[in-house]
Parts: structure tokens; sequence; C-alpha cells
């Protein structure tokens, strides 16, 4: 078990925490988890650097950090923001969608070291809403992807991006058919 | 620039497509000097591996000349020559500092269309299937290899490109199929297979410390080679009632202390088995047709070491009862190039190694598809076609 306090997020620095929307209970939901080299605490804050959400989660959203307490989301045309709610540094944090959010989703990343020096065991834990609630096949359509794919690609993005400094990537190279000159 | 591309099942044309950019920060582009068809190749050119598109270009075993490089590459440059591994390794991550570089965590784009088919994603690979990672291959003018600084080792003066070219699959693959087998004095190694890989593991065998070395195949001048450029015993399987019952008698009824298969899942064999394997395959029953694995198993000798290089998917009727019995181990791998290459130039540079022999028809890219004919019908001797990108006066437009 952590030794690190809760430090809530509203306590963090940017101001007021505004009504945050909770998906629903029946929501599709993942978990999933990846080995990252380094200690918690060098990882943890690789997670919390401002460039690294954007670079990891652009296989499926468009996002920025516009503070350390607030995300700005787009997926296509639908749109939220995210706020943290809970930090523990180096341990734990989890975050909510604000109120009216186009997809209403929360979310948990988790960090504990791996035995004998094999680096950090990230756990991330994502539920979502679909648009209008629906679910199932309604998810394909905002996302083309299972959470448990999303989380998954998502992860291996931020340990690649950790331990090399870059993401792979195939962008515009193969089936170069459709470039060809 | 031109590029030799998939389009279907055995539907392979050269095409006009785009030039490679630096995408990466350790990304190097290389003009493409030579680069030559592999046997696994056939896999998804006869349609048995999913997931290719149409126009992704193929091939995956090249040396070249490094004509850009990205901001964070230190230990190569502009103009050197140099060859790369097939498979591509970040130097990083917990596998790639173990050496076990064809596991590299961090290269492979789409680790979620290999995940579900083999419970882990492995490390991306040139010209394969987006399976295996969809990065272009090197049967083009130019190439993209990303983490240049761990995958480009440079070619010493006094190796050729033809001597170079080998050390990127055939040669570590085989290389590394003879160092799975722990070789003590005095052992018998045998090999199914004598295509390119298949010679470099009868020649790595003799290099680390076999008595004898056994080829197995059934085209005669694949035997030929591997008799004469290699120095191995052959078997010609088509010529015997049965390459265990042969193998026994030239081991003193012990059979071959390591067997090492590199045949793979389009294997020919004689006999109701093959015509099982043969109409499950094409019924897509099952992907593989395994006489050659089944064989090394049942020839190997009790507490053996059975040494897998051949590509296989799903295969059934695998004789594990065979490896149980007999404690055999069983070893394998993709290639983990990047841990022997380096050696492996070294005794090319040293006159020890000499892998040219394999290049039996030389060939321009626009030749493409006619060379990979020849090289699946094994015409006119056929063991390797090498493609020269540059033969007919390659262009190249930056990105």
């Amino acid at each position: 078990m952590s030794t690190h306090a809760p430090v809530l997020a509203d306590n963090v620095a940017a101001g007021t925490s505004l009504p945050t929307e909770v998906p629903g209970a029946d929501a599709p939901s993942a978990k999933r988890s990846i080995t990252v080299d380094g200690e918690p605490g060098e990882v943890f804050a690789l997670w919390r650097d401002e460039r690294t959400l954007p670079l990891i989660m652009a296989h499926f959203a468009d996002m920025t950090v516009v503070n350390e307490k607030l995300t700005r989301w787009r997926v296509r045309s639908y749109e939220w923001e995210s706020e943290t709610t809970e930090v523990r540094v180096g341990d734990y944090l989890s975050w909510q969608s604000l109120q009216g959010a186009a997809i209403p989703n929360e979310g948990s990343v988790a960090f504990k070291v791996a035995p004998a020096g094999r680096g950090t065991e990230v756990t991330m834990h994502w539920r979502f809403d679909p648009p209008g609630g629906v679910i199932g096949a309604a998810l394909a359509k905002w996302s083309d992807v299972a959470p448990r794919e999303l989380i998954y690609k998502t992860l291996k993005r931020f340990k690649s991006l950790v331990e090399t400094g870059e993401i792979p990537t195939i962008e515009q190279q193969p089936a170069a058919r459709s470039d060809a000159r | 620039m031109r590029a030799l591309c998939w389009n279907g099942v055995n539907d392979l044309r050269v095409e006009s497509v785009a030039d490679p950019t630096i995408l990466n920060p350790h990304d190097v582009i290389l003009k493409v000097l030579l680069t030559t068809t592999c046997g696994s190749d056939l896999h998804f050119i006869d349609g048995y591996l999913p997931t290719m598109k149409q126009g992704d270009v193929i091939g995956h075993e090249f040396m070249g000349e490094i004509v850009e490089t990205g901001s964070a590459v230190r230990s190569v440059k502009k103009g050197q020559r140099v060859v790369v591994p097939s498979f591509i390794s970040c130097g990083n991550c917990w596998y790639c500092r173990k050496q076990l570089f064809s596991l590299c965590d961090n290269t492979h784009p789409k680790p979620e269309l290999q995940e579900p088919l083999l419970g882990h994603a492995i490390a991306g690979i040139y010209g394969y299937t987006h399976a295996f990672g969809g990065y272009a291959g090197s049967h083009a003018e130019y190439i993209r290899v990303p983490h240049a600084d761990t995958d480009c080792f440079v070619i010493p003066e006094g190796v050729t490109d033809e001597q170079a070219l080998f050390c990127s699959d055939a040669v570590p693959t085989g290389y590394m199929g003879a160092d799975f087998c722990n070789i003590q004095p005095g052992d018998v190694v045998a090999v199914w297979g004598c295509g390119g890989v298949g010679l470099m593991a009868q020649h790595s065998a003799f290099l680390l410390g076999a008595e004898r070395v056994i080829g197995i195949d059934r085209f005669p001048e694949r035997l030929q080679l591997a008799r004469e450029q290699v120095g191995s015993e052959v078997v010609d399987y088509s010529q015997v009632d049965s390459v265990v019952d042969v193998l026994n008698d030239m081991t003193g009824g012990r059979g071959p202390d390591a067997c090492i298969d590199a045949v793979g899942m389009e294997a020919h064999g004689d006999g109701i088995e093959y015509v099982y394997d043969r109409i499950k395959q094409g019924l897509h029953l099952h992907t593989d047709r395994g006489s050659a694995l089944r064989e090394a198993i049942t020839a190997c000798r009790k507490g053996g070491t059975l040494s897998i290089l051949g590509v296989y998917g799903m295969i059934d009727k695998f004789p594990l009862g065979s490896i149980i019995n007999k404690g055999i181990t069983v070893r394998t791998a993709q290639q983990h190039g990047q841990r022997y290459v380096p050696k492996l130039l070294e005794h090319a540079a040293r006159g020890e190694l000499d892998p040219s022999f394999l290049i039996t028809h030389r060939l321009s890219l626009e030749e493409g598809p006619r060379g990979y004919e020849m090289f699946k019908k094994k015409e006119e001797g056929c063991v390797r076609v090498v493609f020269v990108p540059g033969s007919r006066g390659a262009t190249r437009q930056p990105g």
C-alpha cells in the first residue's frame, strides 16, 4: 500500500472544481496493465508531463492539457472536458468528465513498483458512456475500438515514449498507392 | 520511387510509390543497394498469412547506404554502408537489454493486431504483414529504418555488398539456430532445408564446433551447395524410405544431437501425412504443413535439442509425446539479429564466412514479380534472387 496521502485535485492549483458526470453503471469499461522501465516516481512524473497525454492519446483523440487539473478532448465531433479528481504523487491519479460531456467517462492510472528492477507496473482503468448512452454497437461508431484495445494501445504508446523518446509509427508509409507519384 | 508491392494473393507489381521520409528522431533513410527474396515472403504471397494490404511494399533482407539521418541519430551517419536486421529493435527495452531483440517492446506500431494472435506483441518487421507492424519493405529504391543507432551495422572495408546482404537475415537466423543447439565436441547437427537459412545454419554449426552436419532437402542443386560450399553430408529425402532411419544409421543409432528446422509452414513431404496437411491447409483448417518439423522431432536423439527457425502459424498432429518422452529441449525465436551481426561481419572480414554463394540470380527491381516466380518454383536452380534497385538509375525525391 502506498504511504502517499491522497491530495484532492482542487488543491492542485487550477481554480474551482466543476460538477462532474459519472458514466452509467453499465457503461463499457476495461482495465489493463503494462510494465514500463523506470521507478514509479519517474514514470508518474512522465505521465503528468503536459506533453505526454496529447501524444499517447493521439491514436484516438485530439486532446489538450489546459492546466494541471483540466483536460479538453475531441473524438471526431464529440467533445468534453475532464477534471483530475485525485492525485497521489508517484502512485495514483484519477479523472472524471465534466457535466455535459458528449461521452461521459471516468478513469484512473495506478503506478506500482515491479519486482527485481523490472520497472513500474502501470494499470489503467477507463469507463465510457458512448454518445446517447447507447452501448455496444454504437461504441464502434465513435472510436472504432473497444475500451480494452484503446487502453492497451494508449499504454503501449506511453511505454515506447518513456523508453525510447518516440512512438512507433508507419504513418503514410505502407500501402503507398494513394500517395503514388 | 519504384517499389515491389503486394496486390493480392500471387499478385506482385512494381509500382511508383511515395519516397519514405524521416518520421521519428531515431530514423534514417537508406538507399537500398541490394535486397533479397526470403522463403518467409512466400507465406503471405501465397495467401497463408492475413493482414496484408494492397500496395504494401515487401522485402525484409537488405543492405544499403545512409542518405538521411533523424535528429537523434548518433552512432551512424550519412554516406555509410550498412546492413540492417529484418526485425526492428529499440535497443532500450528490457528485452533488447537481454539481447532478445526480436521480442522488442517498442517497435510495433499496431500491437493490437498481433496481441490476439500471439498473446503478446513482438518487434515490428520490414515488408511483412500488418500484424507484424506493416512497415514498408526493402524491395524499393529507399527505405526508412527506425532506431538506426541500434539497427544499422556499418559494413567493414573488405566485406562486399553481396556478403553483407545476408547478414541482414539468412546468416543471423541460421547462426542463432545453431547457437540454440549448445553444440558440444562430437555433436552431429541435422538441418532440414538447404535454402538460404538452412545453408547458413549448417555453416554456423561448423563455426560453432559441430563434428558433422547433415543437410536434408530434395533439390539437387541445393544439396550440392550444402555439400560443396558448406561441407555438409546430405540426405535427399525424396530418395529414401525414411529420413529418420537414415539419420539413425548415420549416427550409430543415436540420432542427431541437434535438429534444426529451416523449412516452415510450406514444407513438402511424402506420403499420407503430407496429403492430410495439404488438404487441411487448402480448406484453411490449419495454416501449416509440418512434415519437416515432425520428422525432426522423431529423428532427434534422446535429450537432444530441436531448434525451430521455420515460420509456423497453427499446426496440428504435433508429436508432443515424442518431445516429452525423449526429453527434447525446444528452442526457437525470430532472429535476434542485432546480437549476432557484429560477430558475423567479423567472420566475413576474416574470410571465414562468405554467404554470397546463395545468390543464384541478380535482377533489377523491375523484374521483381518474375524473380519471385522463379524463387517460389525454384526454377533454374534458384536459391536466392537479389534485386539491385539502383540498376536502372534510381532517382530520389526528398520527402
